[in-house]
């Protein structure tokens, strides 16, 4: 450390004052500084300089604030908590018996259906088709598509028609009951399975 | 176990019950603290959108590691130094994206504070409170935000130089530099802002 101007004054020596001033260095080296800064004008003008802003900025920062009311910063702030614990992947342990499934029965099943395959494929010969005529009764049936309106028109003819658009031909809700099971003459088995089916709103945990 | 009166319950309770699951005394600490936090977050980025934006993520952020809070430091303490890192993450990737400001290329290329003249008067002198605070926070804008950080972390939050190194992933060499140099501009900056007021 010499007695020179700040534009000619080490950067080691700047830092270390700039340190000193902050209570950075240790005991005896802080000392060692505190003479340098009391002999040398240009230290003790830096030093007054850098002292001069950090008490300047003990007035502390401009008030700043958030404007929105409690009741919305907090729904920002809980709706992604929400999403990102909705988020995180759901592991789900598999059971041993699922393990030794997937272990055996996968690679055993896929293996069944290659050799049953080759079996059926390769060999032409020994499954020949059977041609047959109209009105053979060993020819194959189209299966008839069974509709959800079709099975209620058979369960209630009478109770179903279309809508018209105006109201007119509507039936009411209550005449159109799809949930609805046969009870088989037998009057304990219907509620007993609805109350199991349909669980009530005002207890959804049942 | 007696019910905790939310309103009126010391920070470190609230935190308690928090560390439990319970959602209500966690919004509780936000609504005392998010001035504060905000307030952090905003001096770093200087923009109020960001700062909104990374404040809340810093309470998202507390939320999922409270139970790592160990209560060895205060809880604004605490949330502090999350947002600080939230923002000085932010500040890197758009660092990384624009190119080096000015100030950064004069001081990485041998230090402009060496041409800078000491100045003999109080850039403060005379000065109201509010005034001063006032002519901080402007001088503070036109900082970089390396040199606004290393300022913000040592002044206002008490850090030292080797919890500012870490923090801001540079050497202390690196954080005695850009200390001097912000110091050294600020004050430049106040005593030009006041002969201005002067005019």
């Amino acid at each position: 450390m010499s007695h020179i101007g700040i534009g000619a004054m080490e950067n080691e020596d700047r830092l270390k004052l700039q340190a000193w001033l902050d209570g950075e260095l240790p005991t005896h080296e802080a000392a060692r500084v505190a003479d340098w800064v009391e002999a040398n004008p240009s230290a003790r003008e830096l030093a007054e300089e850098l002292r001069a802003v950090k008490v300047a900025l003990k007035v502390g920062e401009m008030p700043v604030s958030v404007e929105d009311s409690r009741e919305f910063y907090w729904s920002q702030i809980s709706s992604q908590i929400d999403m990102e614990e909705g988020a995180e992947p759901v592991v789900v342990e598999a059971s041993p018996w699922m393990e030794w499934c997937r272990q055996w029965l996968v690679p055993v099943g896929g293996l069944a259906a290659i050799v049953v395959m080759i079996a059926t494929v390769g060999t032409p010969a020994s499954d020949p088709q059977i041609p047959y005529s109209e009105g053979d009764t060993a020819a194959p049936q189209e299966p008839k598509p069974t509709t959800a309106p079709a099975l209620m028109r058979s369960a209630s003819p009478a109770a179903f028609t279309e809508p018209n658009g105006n109201g007119e031909g509507e039936v009411p809700a209550k005449d159109v009951n799809v949930l609805s099971l046969p009870s088989d003459g037998n009057p304990n088995l219907q509620p007993s399975l609805n109350e199991r089916t349909i669980p009530s709103i005002e207890n959804p945990e049942r | 176990m007696p019910r905790l009166d939310i309103k009126n319950a010391s920070d470190d309770e609230l935190v308690r019950a928090s560390q439990r699951g319970r959602t209500e005394p966690y919004e509780e600490l936000v609504f005392r603290h998010r001035d504060k936090i905000y307030a952090r977050a905003f001096s770093m980025l200087r923009n109020e959108d960001e700062a909104m934006d990374l404040s809340q993520e810093a309470w998202v952020k507390g939320w999922q590691r409270l139970k790592q809070f160990k209560r060895d430091a205060s809880f604004t303490t605490w949330m502090t130094r999350i947002v600080i890192n939230l923002c000085l993450d932010h500040l890197r990737k758009k660092q990384r994206q624009a190119t080096d400001s000015l100030e950064k290329i004069e001081e990485d290329g041998g230090g402009i504070e060496r041409r800078m003249e000491v100045e003999l008067f109080n850039p403060t002198e005379r000065m109201e409170r509010e005034e001063l605070r006032e002519q901080i926070d402007l001088a503070m804008e036109k900082l970089s935000y390396e040199h606004r950080t290393v300022l913000l972390l040592h002044e206002f939050e008490g850090l030292e130089y080797k919890e500012i190194a870490k923090a801001m992933h540079c050497s202390i060499g690196t954080v005695m530099s850009r200390l001097f140099y912000a110091r050294r501009r600020l004050g430049n900056l106040l005593i030009s802002l006041k002969k201005e007021r002067q005019r």
